[in-house]
């Protein structure tokens, strides 16, 4: 609003009227300058009619104040404005209200009518059609109202303390919602509410400083309205503001109160009365100067305690709102001259104002000298020297606030508002969801962790990482730093499927393990199902690891970016067509690997270069159409001492390198608002290439791929508390097991072995339920068929015999897509969630899963280029089976969550091998493995504080993992004797705990510690001595454990150092991992040198790393 | 008590950060450290093994199988004891059956003058003291190539270490082998190095006493070796030259397999079969054999050089009970250890004249072995002895390391 120009325009009114005016003068002022809310027509001028007699007619269109000012011998600077009722026919300002008005007047008081909204709506014969919205534009009206004169009190001879509001029936609920709800420029020094009838004057929340209240009813037709003001007025009362309440007892329809006959005067003489013994009647014009509004600190409403009705003294301090301090000073004196001055204030929440009794105020940290509590009002008081001093408040469940100011010669009034904790978003990394009331998430067993507070834990040399994010959850661990994969409840690491943006990463970690592959920049949701997997996702036996990337900003263009010890990264957001078509484009380089060896001199003979980029444009069609498509790509390269050597290749050094490229596009259609299809094609080949130079410097390649192509469509119907999705799915298979591509070698030779083909098909529906409030069931079914196809060369082997070459009878040539083997099952998923109340759940889910693709190795971890197969004649599909029963609780508000869930897995047809297994470029690699069964079960506990200042996480998990294999009785059939033998990452007992500390905008601290029980390996049972030379002699499988492993980290992050917001951000991260050096094994060998054996342990992160890394965005 | 340690923190960093404006800047602080350490593990052992070990080879030498009972438990790690008084046969062909004869505990001796033949089967038979008997599978003796081509490159940084952590410089072998085609080789590579020695005897405490009873330098020689001479301290050390020529012979540790999988018909270049490293700067000769083995053979003796020498990876496999080719005949469970096979070999020998070599001292193989120079009884005050001449020079004697014989292939 350009007070400029209604100033003018009002001192143009003024000026005219002075010039021959009677002792009645009216002006009327637009209270908008732009077209108001709500007014459809174009706003006219205002009409003005000076009418001496009081009586006007002029139509009004806009939302206006129609002023009648008393003689200024008379005017003793109180204002009212006054707010009539809508039920009027005709269009003008009511008899009543203008006879009021008169009243006023003529006892000094200023009167303004307020031709509100609702008012207007009636008025204009829309009828009472949408009284919410009408009222709550008319809301806008007082205040804006109240502003004015505020604003214009000396020009309009009124005190800005002396504005008070009177209303009539419809105006009166205004009147009294505006008594109720303020800020400290509009709030109204006194109210007054005249029959108003109905149900909205409840009362929300009488505030400290309310102004005081005069209501006069009828009990008329209904009790209701009585009964309700009595109500009021009692609120009133308890609260310790003023209040004077009339209830005539005269029947029918209030006729005594509201019309312009003489019944009128009863009760306006009766409300000058009250206005009298007020004060309000007092001559006391406003000086020259005064504009702002001010408040007077008066000394006895701080100090008392009891809840007495102020007579004299209306007005008590505004509410504080924002959570800066309001400094008032005071004109009397301070108690305690000699020690000090007096600070005191009141702590309130800054939601609701109400006071906060019983929170802990301490200055300068020094409790047991200055420090107090809060009294049952919020109030507090403390002496103080003169000088600079920090104020904290502290209170449960509230976030702390500090505060400094300066005590001079004066006492001071500091006051405190405080934010609930309650009421911030959720802060921790990790959370169970919840049930979702729309039904739109599976219910059991999935984790959802936050990547921006992922970003906050401490992090190995400054990357970000996923992988080692989620070993922090339960029921998450890995056979050690190095590991190229994550263990979920059991499972291999192969039997994740790791989904990104719905295509499947084979390799997940880049440089061995040490960093994963997902760009941290541009994640959007990453979600971990390890419980109940719902039926869209299958094809591997654990869990599904579903990672999807952020649309690109389709608005603004940006740019971040990072810089670290080991990658610099840089994305961008650009939009092409704004609204409608954008890209991201994301990508990360590593090439400091000059830099490891300073780190740690066991990775001095290293020489890791990795990178990936990640491309994804999104395409809004039109309102029901969307095109997505991603395409990532990423490229490693490592040359390590701690890997072996292409056996039987006379090699100076082995290099491994591994790429792949990862396509999706998706196409998504809303056919109704409840029915959606989305189908999605996505292409991934992942490229693995062990390279080894020869003496001659010719390199030979061993290369193998694996090429997935699969296209999948589902329909969504969503109810209101059902979901239904139905869906297809085709995937093809392409592996290369291994080529040796000789170069120019004289001495290699090409050697190749056959490529699998396969086809994975797949129909599943998913039906997710809420029956009442209590019980959620989610029930789904996939079926899913597996063909191996030719071409392929099918061995038949003697039946009771170990699978060699010396067992083969016979064999069959299949030819280009004929089916050699079928395999194919239903895959049950059933979740049920039943709740035992508000807080707290049960849930319970069964899960099976078939897995037709999976990796073959024996190494402790899987190699990058491990082999990849698919079942086939010989391997059959592992079928997985879990059951899950769990306990979920919130605490405090959703604050405090509780998870305690145990998990019972039976897995058949586990891959395990003979001993002495090869599979590099074995063409028969039935002849090397072994098939069995593995059994899992733990229970995972987890506590989590969600929000505040301190956030963070406790969990625990007790988790077993024994695999048996027994296909005969000879070494070569069995493992372990046949015996239960405990899987490499069997690690009964794990703490996780995670503590990140907000100190305010700009700092954050993080620590997260880690322990586990040490991974199996086996040991030698005995050692035999061969001529003169002792070698070990291992007996069992895993029969010993390698020592516990702990460790601590540390982060602080650092935003905007500069403290400034500007386009720029940045952001330091200052890491140390690994805080207290704690020497973790990563395994324990034993090795023949010179005759003798000697036990080694290695560990791969045996001292502290600290690192900085810098990370910025620009837009 | 949160809100105490709270408040702490607050303390600490809010003072600094709102107060003073103290930030940290840190760089990067790294600490270096080693990532292998030697590890003491307690480990349970309970294991009684029947050791095997012999190769039936076609070389002109004595050959012999060793036949040895390793026991562990938990309170001695390794106790091998020699199969005393067996009774060992070897079947060749399926039909002549060859008695051995123990010559020194727990080994057995072919008869002099026994020579494998290419094409040939074996067996293995033998029966323990305590009525055991066991059997070995029909090994089948293949042929295999000659070496094409031996030869040696000087490497100044071998693979071992010395005290202070420097590595010693090497001369690292090479062999060139040219592999016959359309049929399926596997080898083994050992060797063993000569290394000319000049000291052949140390005392400690005592001296060494050769006594001539004929005429000096020629006649016949009493050798009584070291004689306890407590006047002299506890670790006093006295070394004697050698009489005469001395070499110290040392073998091969690692087991070394190969296999033509991808190589077949093809030269292989470059193959290093050894690592030796300069001791001293005197030439050497390397006898380099190459044995061709049989598939099962070959198998074992990669899992075994998987599970004791490649070890400490990132990705080690998991280690597994090797499985040899022996079992009992009454109890089929029980694992024998040791690989009764019949191998071909084709020898080549390798002077290693070390005249590119830059390190190393001339006769310093004393030196690198015993970590300290030689000490001559002439170096003591009050010599020489008035209680008679003892001979200040040493007899060379010879046994599996030391021969004082000239090497064949010495002066080539």
């Amino acid at each position: 609003m350009n007070q400029l120009y209604m100033g003018k325009n009002i001192l143009l009114l003024w000026l005219s009227l002075l010039a021959g005016v009677s002792a009645y003068s009216q002006t009327s002022t637009r209270l908008y300058k732009e077209r108001a809310l709500g007014s459809e027509k174009g706003g006219s001028e205002v009409a003005i009619r000076i009418d001496s007699l009081g009586k006007l007619s002029y139509l009004l269109n806009d939302s206006t104040l129609t002023a009648f000012l008393p003689d200024s011998k008379k005017a003793t600077g109180t204002a009212v404005l006054i707010f009539p009722d809508n039920n009027l026919k005709s269009q003008t300002i009511d008899s009543l209200s203008l006879n009021v008005a008169k009243r006023l007047v003529d006892t000094g008081i200023a009167a303004f009518i307020v031709k509100h909204k609702a008012l207007q709506q009636s008025l204009s014969g829309t009828g009472k059609a949408d009284s919410l919205s009408a009222a709550s534009q008319a809301l806008e009206d007082g205040p804006r109202a109240i502003e004015y004169l505020r604003q214009h009190a000396t020009g309009l001879k009124i005190q800005t303390t002396r504005i008070g509001l009177l209303g009539f029936g419809a105006g009166g609920e205004l009147v009294l919602q505006l008594a109720q709800r303020y800020v400290a420029a509009s709030r109204p020094d006194f109210v007054a509410s005249v029959n108003t009838a109905n149900q909205s004057v409840s009362t929300l929340v009488v505030p400290p400083d309310a102004p005081a209240l005069w209501v006069v009813i009828t009990t008329g037709d209904t009790q209701q309205a009585a009964i309700q003001h009595t109500q009021l007025y009692q609120h009133w009362i308890k609260a310790g503001r003023s209040a004077e309440l009339h209830i005539y007892a005269a029947g029918g329809n209030g006729k005594t109160i509201d019309q312009s006959g003489e019944s009128w005067t009863i009760w306006i003489n009766q409300l000058v009365n009250w206005l009298r013994t007020q004060g309000y009647l007092d001559r006391a014009l406003p000086t020259a100067g005064q504009s702002q509004a001010q408040t007077v600190v008066p000394e006895k409403t701080l100090a008392t305690n009891e809840a007495t009705t102020v007579v004299k003294t209306s007005v008590a301090k505004a509410p504080v709102t924002q959570s800066e301090p309001v400094v008032f000073r005071k004109k009397q004196p301070s108690l305690n001259q000699a020690s000090g001055f007096r600070i005191s204030g009141v702590v309130r929440d800054s939601a609701t104002g109400q006071p906060l009794a019983g929170a802990a105020i301490v200055i300068d940290y020094r409790k047991s000298l200055t420090g107090t509590t809060t009294d049952s009002k919020g109030y507090y008081s403390i002496d103080l020297p003169p000088g600079e001093h920090l104020l904290v408040a502290r209170i449960i469940g509230y976030t702390p606030v500090r505060k400094i100011f300066q005590v001079r010669s004066e006492p001071i009034t500091v006051n405190v508002a405080m934010v609930s904790v309650a009421s911030q978003l959720e802060e921790v990394v990790v959370t169970t969801k919840g049930f979702d009331q729309t039904v739109r998430q599976p219910i059991l067993g999935v984790n959802q962790l936050n990547v921006n507070a992922l970003k906050k834990l401490p992090a190995v040399l400054g990357e970000v990482d996923l992988l080692r994010g989620l070993q922090m959850l339960p029921g998450v661990s890995s056979v050690g730093e190095a590991s190229n994969g994550v263990n979920i409840r059991g499972g291999t690491t192969d039997q994740n499927l790791i989904l990104l943006d719905e295509t499947p990463i084979f390799n997940p970690t880049h440089m061995f393990g040490l960093f994963s592959v997902f760009p941290s920049d541009v994640l959007s949701t990453v979600d971990l199902y390890k419980g109940n997997v719902p039926a869209r996702f299958g094809g591997r036996a654990a869990s599904v690891l579903d990672v999807s990337l952020r649309n690109p900003n389709l608005e603004q263009f940006s740019l971040s970016g990072g810089v670290s010890v080991v990658s610099n990264k840089l994305t961008a957001d650009i939009p092409i067509v704004k609204g409608k078509l954008g890209v991201l484009v994301s990508g990360r380089g590593a090439f400091n690997d000059f830099l490891l060896p300073v780190i740690s001199d066991k990775l001095a003979n290293i020489k890791a270069k990795f990178g990936d980029v990640v491309l994804k444009a999104f395409w809004r069609m039109d309102d029901k159409n969307t095109m997505t498509f991603m395409g990532y790509t990423s490229k490693d390269a490592f040359q390590t001492d701690l890997l072996a050597n292409l056996p039987n290749v006379n090699g100076t050094a082995t290099r491994y390198d591994h790429q792949t490229l990862n396509l999706m596009a998706r196409w998504f259609r809303s056919i109704s608002p409840r029915l959606n299809l989305q189908t999605t094609g996505t292409y991934v080949h992942y490229v693995p290439r062990i390279l080894s130079p020869e003496l001659s410097g010719n390199v030979v390649t061993l290369r193998s791929s694996v090429l997935q192509r699969q296209v999948k469509s589902s329909l969504n119907y969503q109810l209101n508390n059902q979901k239904l999705e139905l869906g297809v799915s085709g995937t093809h298979y392409r592996v290369e097991p291994g080529t040796l591509l000789p170069g120019q070698s004289e001495s290699v030779n090409y050697v190749t072995t056959p490529t699998e083909n396969a086809l994975e098909l797949a129909l599943y529906a998913d039906y997710e339920r809420s029956l009442g409030d209590k019980l959620a069931v989610s029930v789904g079914l996939r079926y899913s068929h597996f063909l191996s196809l030719g071409p392929l060369l099918v061995r038949r082997y003697r039946p009771g015999e170990t699978r060699d070459e010396f067992s083969v009878i016979d064999s069959i040539q299949y030819g280009a897509g004929q089916i050699t083997q079928q395999y194919g099952g239903f895959e049950p998923r059933l979740g049920i969630r039943y709740s035992l109340g508000p807080n707290a759940s049960l849930k319970f889910g069964y899960n099976l899963m078939r897995q037709y693709l999976q990796v073959v190795t024996n190494t402790a971890t899987p190699l990058p280029t491990s082999r990849w197969k698919t079942s086939d004649p010989f391997i059959k599909p592992q079928v997985s089976q879990l059951l899950t029963a769990g306990y979920f609780l919130t605490m405090k508000d959703n604050i405090y969550e509780l998870t305690l869930e145990g998990y019972w897995r039976s897995t058949q047809h586990i891959i395990d091998y003979r001993p002495g297994a090869d599979f590099l470029l074995q063409p028969y690699p039935e002849t090397q493995l072994l098939q069995g069964k593995s059994k899992a079960y733990g229970v995972e506990t987890m506590l989590s504080k969600k929000k505040g200042e301190l956030t963070g996480w406790l969990n625990y998990t007790y988790a077993r993992t024994f695999n048996q294999v027994y296909e005969g009785a000879t070494v070569e059939q069995n493992v372990n004797n046949g015996n239960w033998y405990r899987a490499i990452y069997d690690r009964p007992h794990t703490v996780n705990a995670n503590m990140t500390i907000d100190v305010d905008r700009h700092n954050s601290f993080g620590f997260t510690f880690s322990y586990s029980t040490g991974r199996p390996y086996s040991s030698p049972t005995g050692y035999v001595t061969i001529e003169g030379v002792q070698y070990p002699y291992y007996g069992l499988r895993n029969n010993e454990r390698l020592p516990a492993y702990h460790r601590l980290d540390f982060t602080w992050n650092i935003y905007n150092p500069s403290m400034r917001n500007r386009r720029w951000e940045g952001r330091w991260a200052f890491t140390v991992y690994n805080l207290y050096a704690r020497k973790n094994a990563y395994s324990i060998f034993f090795k023949t040198e010179s005759g003798k054996t000697n036990a080694y342990m290695l560990q791969i992160f045996a001292a502290p790393i600290a690192s900085l890394s810098y990370n910025f965005v620009f837009k | 008590m949160m809100e105490n340690w709270l408040a702490l923190v607050d303390q600490t960093v809010w003072q600094k950060l709102t107060y003073g404006r103290w930030y940290i800047l840190l760089g990067m602080v790294v600490v270096l450290q080693g990532c292998i350490e030697a590890y003491d593990p307690t480990l349970s052992l309970n294991a009684n093994l029947v050791v095997v070990s012999g190769i039936v080879t076609d070389l002109a030498e004595p050959q012999t199988i060793s036949l040895s009972r390793s026991r562990s438990s938990s309170d001695s790690a390794s106790v091998s004891t020699p199969i005393q008084g067996a009774s060992v046969v070897v079947v060749v062909n399926g039909t002549e059956q060859i008695r051995l004869l123990e010559k020194q505990p727990g080994i057995y001796n072919f008869p002099d003058g026994f020579q494998g033949k290419v094409g040939s089967t074996y067996q293995l038979r033998f029966q323990t003291p305590d009525g055991t008997t066991y059997e070995s599978s029909t090994e089948t003796m293949v042929s295999v190539p000659s070496i094409a081509k031996t030869y040696d490159q000087f490497n100044p940084e071998g693979p071992k270490k010395n005290a202070n952590g420097l590595a010693v410089p090497a001369n690292d072998v090479y062999v060139d082998l040219q592999d016959p085609g359309g049929e399926r080789n596997f080898y083994l590579w050992r060797w063993r190095l000569y290394e000319t020695q000049v000291w052949c005897a140390s005392c400690q405490q005592g001296r060494y006493v050769a006594v001539d009873i004929g005429p000096v330098g020629s006649g016949p020689i009493n050798v009584l070796g070291c004689v306890r001479d407590t006047t002299l301290s506890t670790f006093n050390m006295f070394d004697y030259p050698c009489r005469g020529l001395c070499w110290d012979i040392f073998y091969s540790t690692d087991i070394d397999v190969f296999s033509d999988v991808y190589s077949n018909g093809q030269l292989q270049v470059g193959h290093k079969v050894a690592s030796v490293p300069i001791y001293q700067r005197d030439p050497a000769l390397i006898v380099v054999e190459l044995l061709s083995l049989s598939p099962n053979a070959y198998r074992y003796y990669k899992l075994f050089a998987d599970q004791t020498q490649n070890t400490g990876t990132l990705a080690d496999s998991p280690p597994a009970p090797i499985v040899g080719n022996i079992r009992n005949l009454s109890n089929s469970a029980e694992n024998v250890v040791g690989y009764f096979s019949a191998a071909s070999v084709s020898v080549s020998r390798h002077k290693i004249g070390r005249q590119d070599v830059t390190t190393g001292i001339f006769q310093g193989l004393f030196y690198a072995t015993n970590g300290r120079y030689p000490n001559l009884e002439s170096s003591l005050p009050g010599n020489p002895s008035p209680f008679g001449g003892a001979s200040t020079s040493s007899i060379c004697v010879p046994n599996r390391n030391r021969t004082d014989q000239l090497p064949p292939g010495w002066n080539d």
